[in-house]
């Protein structure tokens, strides 16, 4: 069973992540802020990586930098998923080494399932 | 050539030339005579100290020789008158009775007759104890008292004595020697005394007086009484009486000198005096030479050798002032010569007839001679030239005087004004100074002239700082390079006033915000003479705009999330994945989706105007067919013109160029326009959409043109800022925010493109949009990777979003609450 890390704050989300993910035949592992992500990273080997930017304690921002300089997750994919749109979050989000990045509102969730499903 | 000058200088030449002449003879000839003057003198000084040297050394010589002859005689009276006191015949004589005495009376006249084989002496006598003479070798004396005398009372106390007196019996002159007589028990019992004759003394005097051709001769005793003397008047009487300032010296001299001495006659320094004392003795010879024969010889002797100088003294100024008047004569000729130059008649000198360094001068003078004719060819020419001149200069001056007169004049009335507008000048300065706005003002170059008291405020740098550097070189430099080539461009070349927002830094590097305008300032010839530039500092309001814009972002921001979590549970229910829904519930789900989908959309907008606002506008160009942009928003909207019936006319060049733009914000500015002209054109009204390539193939040009309500003349000026909204259509209209246009003039000036209008009042409005084409090869391969990630993503929605027939209703009420 693949393995996906999702990691997002808002509780209605997580739950939409869970149910949909878990639907789709995923081994879903939540955290809910920054620090869990990159304790949950260092914990186990997971298949896909969904990180939310805007999140307590540490950033998405900041846990890209974190796997960047640990040269973890080499071979995982990771999805940026969050509601900042602007180019330069973007931008920066790849030059950290996200795969992709989605605009949560203004992304179908059928659009992110299918994304997931390409990079596995 | 100025003759009376010239005239002057001969005449100074000339006198000076003769009193040279007779000063050099006349210096010689008192230098001559001066020298012979003092030779003479120095001669005569010599010899007479010479001579009168010699002559007191002989006449000292005399008299020591001759004085001993008086002291030896006054020393043999001395011994004689001692030994007959203690002989013993005498003393017998006198301690034996009369009987004895008249017996031996013989004996001892003849003891005392032997002593005086010579009759050197007057008188041997002895007298008792009381001065009674007793025995005497002159009888006359013989009975008689000299107890009154002097020399008996010297004796009778013991002593020997002398006195030079005269006799009482005889009236004759002679020194009296005594001596007293003891018997063996050494008691007085007689005096003998001696009378010399003074016939011994005036012998050697007056020998000494002719020998030494003495005016006078003197002898005197120690109580300066005179004793022998050629004027018997003087006799025994006191020296000092006679003549007190001579003897006064003869005194002085007589105590301090024993021996012998010469001085020189303080009443007549030709006379000498020599003081000699007679050994043994209390008497002092007294010379007085007279030595004016010895002067008159000297004279004598030294006038003649006198005469000889004198003699060769005129001789040599004779040579000397021959020699001088020879030496002088080519001045003459010079004279002459310089005469006839300063009369213009320029002379050559016949350079043979001088020797040495005259000839020297006759080859300079003739030198001279020519550069002077040349000089005063040429100086002549150059003067009546000059003198023409100056008398135009004299016709000029004349008149700038009268000219000067009536500018001062003026002036007087001027300086009032002046004084008044000088007033208001510094009136007009202060508030400069102070106001709060900062205010440089710079030349043509930019360079700072004045700075007011808000620069140091607002930039912290000093006013002296500040000045003579470059506008901008402390404070500025945060500005693209375009942003100053722009600002040059429109103060230098278009002369107009440059306004723009500005990041400046200050002092402690601290950035801020300025709303600056800088104004050339132009001459009458149009032309820039310095240029103004105002800042207001507006970091404040920036800061406060920028915090709104933060909070607005992120309230939008977080917004997002909830929409974004009900639109993926929407999703989910219709998607079957909560099991299938029935229809009715299904349906009832799409228009809660439609509803949140629709919320987004203006969350979205929201937060673009916010983004546009801050001056975060992120225009991400692509490669678009614009042409294919126009036709999906003229679909999207088509139904709009349809409800008004409004007559739509599309011309679309045909091969419009691919061209770099945001597609996006493009699709926005399209949409805002095409809307608006649907808006404010009342029902069946017409419209004309055009796109076409500018003249030159470098611009896009997109034009909407309606026949409509038109922008009324007082709101074109305000008609693309943010909220602001036609005064006409506000009435017509409730809905609208305001903020159509002023997201179209941000997006195409963002996009480096502009935007006008034309428009008359009831008659429609036209607006045109200018774009640049720019060629895809323009963007770097790297940038194409990153937009491509995106686009692949926005492509999918637009594909879906196209797949959605409702979609355009949901933007249009979009742009309607926009």
């Amino acid at each position: 069973m693949r393995k996906i890390l999702v990691a997002e704050d808002d509780k209605f989300l997580l739950n939409i992540y869970k149910t949909k993910l878990t639907k789709e035949g995923f081994e879903v592992v939540t955290a809910e802020d920054g620090e869990e992500v990159i304790e949950k990273l260092n914990d186990t080997k997971y298949d896909l990586l969904i990180l939310d930017l805007m999140m307590p304690k540490k950033d998405g921002f900041q846990v890209l930098e974190y796997i960047k300089s640990k040269k973890i997750l080499k071979d995982t994919p990771i999805i940026i998923a969050s509601n900042l749109g602007q180019k330069e979050d973007i931008d920066r989000a790849l030059a950290l080494g996200a795969q992709d990045y989605i605009i949560k509102s203004q992304t179908p969730l059928s659009e992110l399932m299918t994304k997931i499903n390409t990079y596995l | 050539m100025p003759p009376i000058n010239s005239n002057e200088e001969i005449i100074n030449i000339k006198n000076k030339n003769i009193s040279l002449k007779t000063r050099l003879i006349i210096y010689l000839t008192l230098a001559i005579t001066v020298c012979a003057g003092i030779s003479i003198y120095f001669n005569f000084k010599i010899l007479y100290q010479y001579i009168s040297n010699n002559e007191i050394q002989s006449l000292q010589n005399l008299i020591r020789v001759d004085r001993g002859k008086i002291e030896e005689a006054m020393s043999e009276a001395s011994i004689v008158t001692s030994s007959l006191a203690k002989d013993t015949n005498v003393i017998n004589f006198l301690t034996n009775d009369s009987e004895y005495k008249e017996k031996n009376t013989p004996e001892i006249i003849s003891l005392f007759n032997s002593y005086n084989k010579m009759n050197e002496y007057l008188a041997i006598y002895i007298m008792d104890t009381e001065g009674n003479t007793i025995i005497s070798t002159d009888e006359t004396f013989t009975g008689i008292n000299f107890a009154f005398r002097n020399y008996f009372k010297s004796a009778k106390e013991g002593n020997t004595g002398l006195q030079a007196d005269i006799g009482i019996v005889s009236k004759e002159f002679g020194y009296y020697f005594s001596a007293p007589i003891k018997n063996t028990d050494n008691t007085l019992i007689g005096i003998l005394a001696l009378k010399m004759n003074p016939q011994i003394v005036k012998d050697v005097l007056e020998k000494i007086k002719a020998d030494s051709e003495a005016s006078q001769i003197t002898l005197i005793d120690n109580n300066n009484t005179i004793i022998y003397t050629d004027n018997k008047e003087k006799l025994f009487k006191n020296i000092g009486e006679l003549n007190e300032n001579k003897y006064n010296k003869i005194l002085e001299t007589k105590n301090f000198y024993q021996q012998l001495t010469t001085i020189k006659d303080p009443d007549n320094n030709k006379n000498l005096i020599s003081i000699s004392k007679i050994k043994e003795t209390p008497y002092f010879i007294i010379l007085e030479s007279d030595m004016r024969e010895v002067f008159y010889t000297i004279t004598k002797n030294i006038l003649n050798t006198s005469v000889i100088t004198i003699l060769a003294s005129m001789l040599a100024i004779l040579i000397s002032s021959i020699t001088v008047y020879n030496l002088l004569k080519p001045l003459k000729e010079i004279e002459k010569f310089a005469q006839e130059i300063s009369s213009g008649n320029f002379l050559r000198l016949n350079t043979n007839r001088f020797k040495g360094e005259f000839k020297d001068i006759s080859y300079a003078l003739n030198e001279m001679s020519r550069k002077l004719k040349n000089m005063y060819k040429t100086m002549q020419e150059s003067i009546e030239q000059k003198t023409q001149k100056i008398a135009i200069q004299l016709e000029e001056k004349q008149k700038s005087e009268v000219a000067l007169m009536n500018i001062l004049e003026d002036l007087d009335t001027q300086n009032k004004l002046i004084e008044t507008r000088s007033n208001e000048l510094q009136k007009f300065k202060m508030a400069v100074e102070n106001t709060y706005d900062h205010i440089v003002i710079t030349d043509t170059e930019g360079t700072v002239l004045y700075a007011n008291g808000s620069v140091e405020r607002i930039t912290g740098f000093k006013k002296d700082e500040v000045i003579g550097t470059k506008a901008g070189v402390l404070w500025g430099k945060l500005m693209d390079k375009e942003f100053y080539e722009k600002m040059w461009k429109t103060i230098k070349n278009e002369k107009k006033t440059f306004t723009g927002s500005v990041k400046n830094h200050r002092k402690n590097g601290e950035v801020y915000e300025a709303h600056a305008s800088i104004s050339p300032v132009l001459n009458e010839k149009k032309e820039v003479i310095f240029y103004v530039g105002i800042e207001r500092d507006i970091t404040e309001e920036k800061n406060i705009d920028r915090m709104k814009t933060e909070f607005i972002s992120l309230a939008s921001h977080q917004l997002r999330t909830p929409l974004s979590a009900i639109r993926w549970y929407l999703e989910m229910l219709l998607n079957g994945d909560m099991g299938k829904l029935k229809e009715e519930q299904k349906t009832l789900v799409e228009n809660v989706d439609k509803s949140n989908k629709r919320m987004i959309e203006l969350v979205d907008a929201l937060l673009d105007i916010t983004r546009l606002e801050s001056g975060k506008i992120t225009v991400e160009p692509k490669p678009c067919n614009i042409a294919d942009l126009l036709n999906e928003v003229l679909t999207d909207i088509g139904n709009r013109f349809k409800e008004k019936i409004q007559d739509i006319r599309v011309n679309i060049e045909p091969n419009i160029p691919i061209t770099m733009i945001d597609p996006k914000l493009i699709r926005q500015v399209f949409l805002n326009l095409l809307t608006n002209a649907n808006k404010y054109t009342q029902e069946k009204g017409q419209i004309e959409v055009t796109l076409k390539t500018g003249s030159n193939n470098k611009n896009l040009i997109f034009e909407v043109k309606d026949n409509g309500y038109g922008i009324l003349e007082k709101d074109r000026a305000q008609i693309f800022a943010k909220f602001y909204r036609g005064q006409n259509i506000v009435k017509l209209e409730t809905e609208g925010t305001g903020l159509g246009l002023y997201l179209v003039k941000i997006i195409v000036e963002a996009s480096k493109g502009t935007v006008d209008f034309v428009s008359k009042e009831n008659k429609g409005t036209t607006f045109t949009i200018t774009l640049p084409i720019i060629e895809i090869v323009d963007i770097k391969p790297k940038d194409i990777k990153k937009i491509s990630k995106v686009v692949k993503t926005k492509d999918k929605k637009t594909t879906i979003k196209q797949t959605k027939p409702k979609k355009p209703k949901t933007e249009e009420k979009i742009q309607s609450l926009i």
